[in-house]
């Protein structure tokens, strides 16, 4: 008996920490505030809005060569920020938004030159790098920091393409403004529809 | 003999020809249309010649439950219909509309809000619907999302049974600020201010209906939910301000 009590416990054992770790990571995810997935939702609705901006830049025929590969590499990365966003927001049960939840438009004449794209993408991605910024320094889960952190790099290099295109100047300020969810709506507001 | 086949003809093209088409308030018998309060300025002025009941989608769906002699469910939200189709009650739903939120504050705006984000910094007087109506769900998503609901809630002061105790209230000023839907604001336009919500915090607002189970006008009922999903009924909902149904 003592052997079956032995094997027992050792099944048993894993199982417990299995689950011990499920509850864990879900006080974790139940734990964090509302803040933090705030910042996601506006993340969200932001690479909506950038991947379709660059769908249209790079559609609109108006770049080639390494400056078009970049666009492209730019809309490829804001699907990417997209999914590690909306998990942030799925693995807390929180809402996510989709594609169809989002109509976008632009001032005229924006897809009509390269320069009017790159000033529109670029004021588009300065509103959303500020507010991960913010994020990285406000958001309280430290695995929530570590994707707005890395979302944010990555933004930088979109800054920088555009910046070059728009002014000649790929390299800005030392320390870029950090935005608030709401100066950062407000910034937005005039790229969202509906 | 040639007169009576001939009128026959007739009568059964004109009969084919409102059935196909799903015109509005073409049965003999009124229908009772069950619908969402914010639905209360659009349906008659789609079909005048209807028995309507409007209020908040949770009470209907209740209603239709306890055996109310409704022929059509029209809800503000996929939550009641789906429900009602799970236990039996009406067949499938369908989308038939889309709307937004948006807060709205009286034309006096004591409390000096200007955007959402007020709602946390002011002192004010918040009046929601209930969390089991769809509009008072989606204004507290709107919240959570917005990551200001935990002291926004806190400055709740009423929860109505409707969006339209919502309008009311903030209307006639007994409230500071509100959440409903876009389309209610144009009939008190003159008495209240609408303050958009940013597009990454609006939940997704979607109208279902459905012929109920135990219709005994379900051929009619069947018609007339065809004619809001045709040309004639989607116009009425566009002209009232609803979104068109998403894809």
């Amino acid at each position: 008996m003592p052997m079956f009590g032995l094997t027992r416990r050792a099944a048993v054992a894993p199982a417990v920490a299995l689950l011990a770790a499920a509850v864990l990571a879900s006080a974790a995810r139940s734990a964090a505030p509302e803040s933090d997935y705030a910042y996601a939702q506006f993340g969200v609705g932001a690479e909506y809005l950038l991947a379709d901006f660059y769908g249209q830049a790079v559609a609109s025929k108006k770049f080639s060569g390494i400056e078009l590969a970049a666009l492209r590499r730019a809309e490829f990365n804001a699907g990417e920020h997209l999914a590690a966003l909306s998990k942030i927001l799925s693995d807390g049960t929180q809402p996510v938004a989709a594609a169809a939840d989002f109509t976008f438009m632009y001032p005229k004449g924006t897809f009509g030159s390269r320069t009017s794209i790159a000033k529109t993408g670029l004021a588009i991605e300065q509103a959303v790098l500020g507010t991960y910024l913010s994020a990285a320094v406000s958001v309280s889960v430290p695995s929530f920091r570590e994707v707005f952190a890395r979302v944010l790099a990555s933004s930088a290099e979109h800054v920088s393409v555009l910046s070059r295109i728009a002014t000649g100047r790929p390299i800005g300020n030392s320390f870029p403004d950090l935005l608030t969810l709401e100066a950062a709506s407000d910034a937005l507001d005039p790229y969202f529809g509906g | 003999m040639r007169r009576l086949a001939l009128a026959i003809v007739l009568v059964l093209s004109v009969g084919l020809g409102l059935a196909s088409s799903g015109t509005a308030g073409s049965h003999a018998t009124k229908l009772n249309i069950y619908a969402a309060a914010s639905l209360t300025e659009v349906f008659p002025s789609y079909d005048a010649n209807e028995n309507y009941n409007f209020a908040g989608s949770n009470a209907l769906e209740t209603q239709i439950r306890n055996g109310a002699p409704a022929d059509v469910f029209a809800s503000a939200s996929p939550t009641n219909t789906q429900s009602l189709f799970k236990a039996g009650l009406v067949d499938k739903p369908v989308t038939f509309t889309a709307n937004r939120v948006v807060l709205i504050v009286p034309k006096s705006n004591p409390a000096g809000i200007t955007n959402v984000y007020d709602l946390a910094r002011v002192n004010a007087k918040i009046v929601l619907a209930a969390p089991s109506v769809p509009v008072g769900s989606y204004a507290r998503t709107v919240l959570k999302n917005l990551g200001i609901s935990a002291v926004v809630l806190s400055k709740v002061v009423s929860n109505e049974s409707d969006v339209k105790g919502v309008v009311g209230k903030i209307a006639l000023g007994q409230g500071d600020a509100g959440f409903v839907y876009a389309t209610d604001v144009k009939p008190v336009a003159d008495q209240v201010t609408a303050i958009k919500i940013p597009a990454w915090a609006q939940p997704r607002v979607r109208y279902e209906i459905a012929v109920v189970s135990k219709s005994a006008n379900k051929t009619a009922a069947q018609a007339w939910v065809k004619g809001i999903l045709g040309k004639k009924g989607q116009a009425a909902l566009a002209a009232a301000g609803f979104l068109p149904i998403p894809k």
